[in-house]
């Protein structure tokens, strides 16, 4: 390929198009990957729509190279959307003032304002957050300066510099805790990789091609979360107003109007020049921040939004990608462990409740009343939790099947069963089935003294029982669990798992994981902790 | 002049059924950082497990470019004026889409058909066997295509995951997703259905999983083509041969595996069972 060794307007206008239209096509997933700093899901469309802005402006001049980027600047600033989009303004901010009254430009000049640029956009912000756009941004400007140490072919340099962004977006998710517990990359750092993806596949001469490709976004190597991405803070959490303003007037000073607006809310930015500045602030008091507004110049463009109702909108658009759910599951658990388990697995809502504390016919009726589906099956997961539990399907509004299970072990193999294309019919007897396949030991110590098999038991004893039926009593607790599961063990049981409680050390499950693993060697043995109270070991053997 | 077949190589078609059959096969890519490859071609299954397991890059997959397709048909024009080209659902790929870019492009008089297979693995390799089959024949290309619309619905895929950490990262998990996060231990059984990846149970172990892949087999009374597939770990394979021998004589069933594609979104361990019923 021969060497391009300068830039006139004209091609960087063709090139930041072909970017733009390459990020119109991952918008979406660049929406998707958006959690910092509010998840609200519009990152991708908040950098597209702010490019738009700039290109509108970009074919309304000559063909100076710096001409046109002085437009795009004027017309990001002008259209620009967001925390992200207003960065990127302020990065074409940065671009333009060095590339000021170049008619074309070389490497050197390139690294130049890519240098002027990060700065611009770290000053754009009030408090800069490394592994965002910003992090990208400073080490797009790195990688051209390294690159033009090697190369005077502006390809070759754009190369490194798009090579350098994503490298950059890969390594977000290590500079930014919020991003690592999503599994995410930071969403403005990959819209401006993809940015610069286009255009460097334009000056390739590979423009045609991209109408038949999608852009590859960049990942990270960092382990992905294999829990679903927190979408949203469980706990009902107030946002305040998203207040975007543009400000006219003369002699405006940003400096003096950020310090002023600083502690009147989060996500501040203050940028412009001295004649045009935009802001953007998340506020409870979106008065006060228009009021310092107009005490130092003319509003244009004001906009004050709830961010809780986008907040919701954000919610409702997760709930539109997540699968849709048919049947849902209400089960009966105690225990923080087991509750966790008996998520994760997939149950809608969780009534607290157990040996002891028997959830009313009202509360099981409340749970089933509250999760979103026209379907619910009951699980009590406890012998006296089932008469309550009876009460609540003639009584339900909607349709509600129990399935009798009389032990978390059984619980769990019912909801493990839980087909969710298949009708409640299916379903109910698929789970009475799995039910029926588990064997369910169960070690306590003994309320009061009793009567086993002629022998007697002490108060505080500890006592196995399988299946509901006390079989065996013993004063050393991980000789009793070892008897019990044996009697448990049938022939063709593959899978043994010990959930211990709140009051038993995790390390005297693993000593009895061990012994039953050596024991039986042909059956997994998995522990885990269930943090139920009363019993010390609830263990399901399959 | 006998129908060309092409399919592409998420079919994990065996190298003699290819060449005795005589379908042409268009790679899809595999690639490691910055290594590209063609599956099945560049890069051999057991490299590719090696690297998938070894490597510290995850693999990501590419469909053909609408140019591969185009290369391809513009070729056999050469050879025949009718062309019979199924492929991968497109809900899992975007390869259906190349293959009717690239016919789009084609200036030829000769003719082709592009069909959605709404599988893959054997689900979609069993149909193209069948039509090649028919093909060789001497089925025309209409015969053909009404014979593949029949078969679409009668293929089945199930396949027993070691984990759904591949399909996760890989964005092809689809219904599936239900299944993520669970804290215990489980190896998701999954379907290809209506052309998505669809989650039937989780299992506590793998004995079971395949006793349950051998009782959904044996819910279909007339199995015309049968096929075991695994990515890593034969000896699951000839357990599962052996349990499904009472249903479907072993010597006509396909033994195939997992081919770097599909290998980079199921990971090891994995192992399926495909069937065509008879229509």
């Amino acid at each position: 390929m021969k060497a391009l060794t300068s830039w006139d307007g004209e091609l960087m206008r063709h090139m930041f198009a072909a970017g733009t239209a390459w990020l119109q096509k991952s918008a979406g997933e660049i929406d998707a990957l958006n959690v910092f700093p509010v998840p609200d899901g519009d990152t991708g469309t908040n950098m597209l729509l702010t490019m738009r802005a700039a290109m509108d402006e970009a074919y309304r001049v000559g063909d100076g190279a710096g001409e046109v980027v002085q437009a795009m600047a004027s017309g990001a600033l002008l259209g620009a959307r967001g925390n992200s989009g207003v960065i990127l303004s302020q990065f074409f901010g940065g671009l333009s003032s060095s590339l000021s009254g170049k008619k074309s430009i070389a490497v050197e000049d390139l690294a130049r304002a890519l240098q002027v640029a990060s700065v611009k956009a770290y000053k754009g912000v009030n408090r800069p957050v490394e592994g965002t756009l910003l992090t990208v941004i400073r080490d797009v400007a790195e990688g051209a300066r390294g690159a033009v140490e090697i190369s005077d072919d502006l390809i070759t340099v754009m190369g490194f510099v798009v090579r350098a962004a994503k490298d950059s977006v890969a390594r977000t998710p290590a500079l930014l805790a919020v991003l690592r517990e999503a599994g995410v990359v930071d969403a403005g750092g990959q819209g401006l990789y993809v940015l610069l993806d286009g255009a460097l596949a334009h000056l390739k001469g590979e423009g045609e091609e991209l109408q038949y490709r999608r852009p590859m976004l960049a990942t990270s190597g960092l382990p992905h979360a294999t829990r679903l991405p927190p979408m949203a803070a469980e706990e009902a959490h107030t946002w305040g107003y998203c207040t975007e303003l543009l400000l006219r007037g003369e002699k405006l000073d940003t400096v003096r109007l950020r310090r002023r607006l600083q502690r009147r809310g989060d996500s501040l930015m203050v940028v412009g020049d001295d004649s045009l500045v935009r802001v953007h602030i998340h506020t409870f008091d979106p008065g006060g921040v228009i009021h310092v507004a107009t005490s130092v110049g003319v509003l244009h463009q004001v906009k004050v939004e709830n961010i809780d109702d986008q907040h919701k909108d954000f919610i409702q658009m997760q709930k539109v990608k997540a699968p849709p759910v048919n049947i849902a599951t209400v089960v009966v658990v105690s225990g923080d462990g087991l509750a966790e388990v008996f998520k994760s697995l997939g149950a809608t809502a969780v009534v607290s409740g157990g040996r002891t504390m028997n959830p009313s016919t009202k509360e099981l009726l409340h749970a089933v009343e509250s999760v979103v589906a026209d379907s619910v099956i009951l699980l009590p997961n406890n012998k006296n939790v089932v008469p309550a539990a009876k009460q609540v399907p003639a009584l339900a509004k909607k349709k509600v099947a129990l399935v009798c299970s009389e032990s978390i072990p059984q619980g769990v193999a019912a909801l493990l069963a839980l087909d969710y294309g298949a009708s409640l019919k299916t379903n109910v007897e698929a789970m009475e089935k799995a039910c029926s396949a588990v064997r369910t030991v169960e070690i306590t110590r003994a309320a009061r003294p009793a009567r086993l098999n002629g022998g007697r038991v002490k108060r505080r004893q500890p006592i196995g029982f399988l299946d509901g039926k006390l079989v065996a009593a013993g004063d050393d607790m991980k000789l009793l669990v070892e008897e019990v599961v044996g009697k448990a063990l049938q022939d063709g049981s593959e899978v043994i798992t010990i959930y211990y409680g709140a009051d038993t050390e995790g390390s005297e499950a693993e000593g009895i994981a061990e012994v039953l693993r050596s024991r039986y060697p042909g059956v997994e043995v998995e522990v885990v902790c269930g943090a139920q109270p009363h019993y010390n070991y609830l263990i399901s053997v399959e | 002049m006998v129908v060309k077949i092409v399919t592409d190589s998420t079919a994990d078609l065996p190298a003699e059924v290819v060449r005795s059959l005589d379908i042409v096969v268009v790679p899809l890519y595999v690639r490691f950082g910055e290594e590209l490859f063609r599956d099945g071609v560049d890069l051999e299954v057991e490299d590719f497990y090696r690297r998938l397991t070894r490597s510290a890059l995850f693999p990501a997959t590419t469909a053909p470019s609408p140019g591969d397709f185009y290369g391809v048909y513009s070729r056999l024009a050469l050879e025949t004026n009718e062309i019979l080209s199924i492929h991968i659902s497109a809900k899992l790929s975007g390869t259906y889409n190349s293959a009717l870019l690239g016919k789009e492009r084609l200036q030829s008089k000769c003719n082709v058909a592009i069909v959605d297979s709404l599988s893959t693995s054997l689900g979609l390799g069993l149909q193209v066997v069948a039509a090649a089959k028919a093909a060789k024949a001497g089925a025309s290309l209409d015969e053909l295509s009404q014979m593949v619309a029949r078969s679409i619905p009668k293929a089945h895929l199930f396949g027993l995951l070691d984990t759904l950490e591949y399909l996760h990262r890989g964005g092809r998990i689809g219904k599936a997703q239900a299944f993520l996060g669970t804290l215990l231990n489980v190896k998701p059984l999954l379907e290809v259905k209506e052309g998505e990846v669809y989650p039937l149970a989780r299992m506590r172990n793998r004995t079971r999983g395949l006793n349950t892949i051998c009782d959904l087999v044996k819910k279909y009374p007339r199995v015309d083509e049968l096929a075991v597939v695994y990515s890593t770990d034969g000896e699951d394979v000839e357990k599962l041969v052996e349990m499904l021998a009472p249903v479907f004589p072993k010597e006509k069933m396909y033994r195939a595996r997992f081919g770097p594609v599909l290998g980079s979104h199921i990971g090891p361990r994995a192992v399926g069972v495909a069937l065509l019923e008879s229509q």
